[in-house]
């Protein structure tokens, strides 16, 4: 191996960490913003029954005003489409797909429907089931 | 009847404090700090027996935070502000958790995050009696906060 050879390799390597590190710290930063707070009253329903007020209303607000009092779906979309870019992981798509659907139940939410309201929270748990698995691989480079 | 814990949520912004009214007001009496410098003021005004604490900080302005983002650059990042920036952000709750011990204050402190097992064991080292739970799981940050050090996993 020539130096040339060696010095396009360290090259190719340090490139290749920088790419990985910045799509890690993208998961994370998805992970924490969209993921930890979209689940936060969403894992706390009572497993039966009538939600209470104050939990529904603060489920609209991790769903609809997650991040700096915008949806969950803008933030994806601020940090997705470069994180895909960088690992193609199909899973980003599963989770916008996820926070669409989420998107159509706002109203029957607000509205108090107990059964949408249910159904967002279990969509609210996947996506951030989704997020931590993605954020967990690019830290432990399991996406390859 | 029983006299409230008082618990110290350290925060950049309300999320935690609003969860923690929510799901643990009626254990304990809430109070909300949003920097080292207002949490030491709480502390030293009514002291706190557990802290729940977040990690990232990313709506405070630079110097609002603990750490010296030329000097964070300067040592970590060749020089790098923008980096150090994030670095302090990001890391900012385990700084403040440094700046409470500083100052003496050993309450057992949560995080919520979802923190690589040695990432734990190294805050642990530095700042004894610290927990984390990886989401807003009220039943878990409930027995993550009750729990004394010694039956920590």
């Amino acid at each position: 191996m020539s130096e040339r050879d060696d010095a396009a390799a360290v090259s190719e390597s340090d490139n290749a960490q920088a790419v990985s590190a910045r799509a890690a710290a993208l998961a994370a930063t998805l992970a924490h913003d969209v993921g930890k707070y979209i689940a936060r009253a969403a894992r706390n329903l009572p497993p039966s029954g009538a939600i209470p007020p104050a939990l529904s209303a603060m489920l609209v607000a991790d769903v609809f005003a997650t991040h700096a009092g915008r949806p969950a779906l803008t933030r994806f979309d601020e940090l997705a489409p470069e994180l895909l870019t960088l690992t193609g992981d199909a899973r980003l798509e599963t989770v916008r797909a996820l926070l669409i659907r989420a998107a159509a139940h706002e109203r029957a939410v607000r509205d108090a429907d107990a059964v949408a309201s249910r159904e967002l929270a279990a969509l609210a748990l996947e996506i951030e089931s989704l997020l931590r698995a993605l954020s967990r691989d690019l830290r432990t480079g399991a996406c390859r | 009847m029983t006299e409230k814990r008082r618990l110290l949520v350290i925060e950049d912004g309300h999320e935690y404090a609003e969860f923690a009214r929510l799901f643990l007001g009626d254990v304990y009496e809430i109070e909300a700090a949003h920097s080292a410098d207002s949490a030491l003021a709480l502390l030293d005004a009514h002291g706190a027996d557990v802290l729940l604490v977040d990690l990232r900080f990313d709506r405070v302005a630079p110097e609002g935070l603990v750490g010296d983002v030329d000097e964070t650059a300067r040592r970590l990042f060749g020089g790098d502000r923008a980096r150090a920036l994030r670095h302090l952000q990001d890391q900012q709750g385990a700084l403040v958790l440094g700046a409470l011990r500083a100052k003496g204050h050993r309450q057992r402190a949560v995080f919520v995050h979802d923190f690589p097992s040695r990432r734990l064991e190294n805050l642990r080292t530095l700042y004894g009696d610290v927990d984390a739970v990886a989401s807003f799981d009220a039943a878990a940050i409930r027995a993550a906060l009750s729990r004394s050090q010694r039956a920590a996993p």
